[in-house]
């Protein structure tokens, strides 16, 4: 019992021998914005040959046709007039394109500030036909979105910032 | 997986509950919906941000509505801008009005002055993620807990819109973590997320009936129509056959989904 009690006595001085200060590795990710000027994201529209689906937002189905938004990429077309068998035609490239709406011939879709109207008569073809531009620019104004200068942020690049802190009080919870 | 089993028994027991209440009211729904009317415009699924309503294009972000008109479809034509409150997330049209879904709760508009949609009235519930579809007298509203959409609760709530000023709770279904919804007719539709597809017959709201749970079919949105399923997950799209009196669905195809 004696013995036991010494012990639990000795140990005790470990328990204090790093209460001063200490020193840490602190690491932390920024994200740095990637400004796009929205005239360069207008030019790049175009209809291409179609492409994986990877992250799928937005289903609209109209007369045998089906439009799968491609979550701030553009829209995948697809030939679903046989059921069994849809078949891809083709990728519109829109960036920063989240809705989409159909009426007849025409696409209605966003392209970050901008709504677009494509024309769908052709599936093979679809063409831009017109755009109303900045109509929803308040929307990524007042989310920090779009600089007025700068352009719209299409993505951001993670820094990964490591330092060391050092004498620092060890009972602090955070810094 | 012991959670599902866990939250399928739950349902079980709810539906096995109410099994005596058989004096329920019959829906009467109307089939097709504001859909059928005009052939020309295309189908959304249940997280739709822009719809078109006959001569009219409406979209919605966060917290507004914009209206345009395109009956000269190649020049819309910028109308009004609706504040619609904070958390708003879904649109979807009905008759004469618009069922808007946000975080706090439906609102309901009326497209009596096309270009400027006017609040009728708000179901409120607690904060979460909700999509919404209408048919007949009554919508559906899923709610999503989790920590994108804030809230608790992941459930079903089958609200009663006869009084369209006054829209009130009718029934709740616990459900596991429902996202997209489609209605036709008797059958209803609930995808949740990883944790599969549900096919219900709710010819008796009261004690609407589980017919087909696929639970491996990860799940975000669907569009019923004309008895073809289209279903949109993480592992693709896909396709099936339902047919609501017989209460049967089956697969057709898939185009699937590459993930990076």
């Amino acid at each position: 019992m004696k013995v036991t009690s010494y012990i639990f006595f000795f140990f005790s001085f470990f328990l204090f021998s790093c209460e001063d200060t200490c020193d840490y590795y602190r690491s932390y990710t920024i994200n740095h914005p990637i400004y796009s000027s929205m005239e360069s994201l207008r030019d790049s529209v175009d209809f291409i040959d179609p492409i994986d689906i990877v992250n799928p937002g937005k289903l609209n189905y109209n007369n045998g046709y089906l439009f799968i938004s491609e979550t701030k990429k553009g829209v995948h077309v697809i030939d679903n007039r046989n059921i069994n068998n849809p078949l891809k035609i083709g990728f519109l490239v829109l960036p920063g394109n989240y809705d989409i709406a159909t009426k007849g011939n025409y696409l209605y879709a966003d392209s970050y500030i901008d709504l677009v109207v494509f024309d769908i008569s052709d599936k093979n073809n679809i063409k831009e036909v017109n755009r109303l531009k900045n109509n929803f620019e308040n929307y990524y104004v007042n989310n920090g979105l779009y600089d007025l200068e700068k352009g719209i942020i299409v993505g951001y690049d993670d820094e990964i910032r490591e330092e060391i802190i050092e004498n620092h009080n060890c009972n602090l919870a955070y810094d | 997986m012991t959670n599902m089993k866990k939250y399928l028994i739950i349902c079980f027991l709810i539906f096995l509950g109410c099994e005596s209440s058989n004096d329920s009211i019959n829906p009467g729904f109307s089939t097709g919906g504001e859909f059928s009317s005009d052939s020309n415009i295309g189908i959304g699924g249940s997280m739709a941000r822009f719809t078109i309503v006959g001569d009219f294009l409406y979209t919605v972000d966060s917290y507004s509505l914009q209206s345009y008109d395109i009956t000269d479809q190649v020049n819309p034509v910028f109308r009004d801008k609706v504040e619609l409150g904070w958390g708003i997330e879904t649109i979807f049209p009905y008759g004469d009005n618009l069922f808007i879904g946000a975080q706090n709760g439906m609102h309901i508009y009326s497209l009596e002055t096309k270009e400027t949609p006017s609040w009728i009235s708000t179901y409120q519930h607690v904060t979460s993620c909700d999509p919404v579809v209408v048919q007949g007298n009554y919508a559906f509203v899923t709610l999503r807990g989790g920590s994108e959409c804030q809230g608790f609760n992941n459930q079903l709530d089958i609200i009663d819109i006869n009084n369209l000023s006054n829209p009130t709770l009718f029934k709740t279904y616990p459900m596991i973590n429902p996202h997209g919804l489609g209605v036709d007719g008797n059958c209803l539709f609930i995808t949740e997320g990883d944790y599969g597809l549900k096919m219900f017959d709710i010819s008796n709201l009261d004690q609407i009936q589980l017919i087909k749970h696929f639970k491996d079919l990860s799940s975000v949105d669907v569009i019923p129509f004309m008895d073809v399923l289209m279903v949109i997950g993480s592992d693709g799209f896909h396709q099936y056959n339902y047919d609501c009196e017989l209460g049967e669905i089956e697969y057709i195809s898939t185009i699937p989904i590459v993930s990076l």
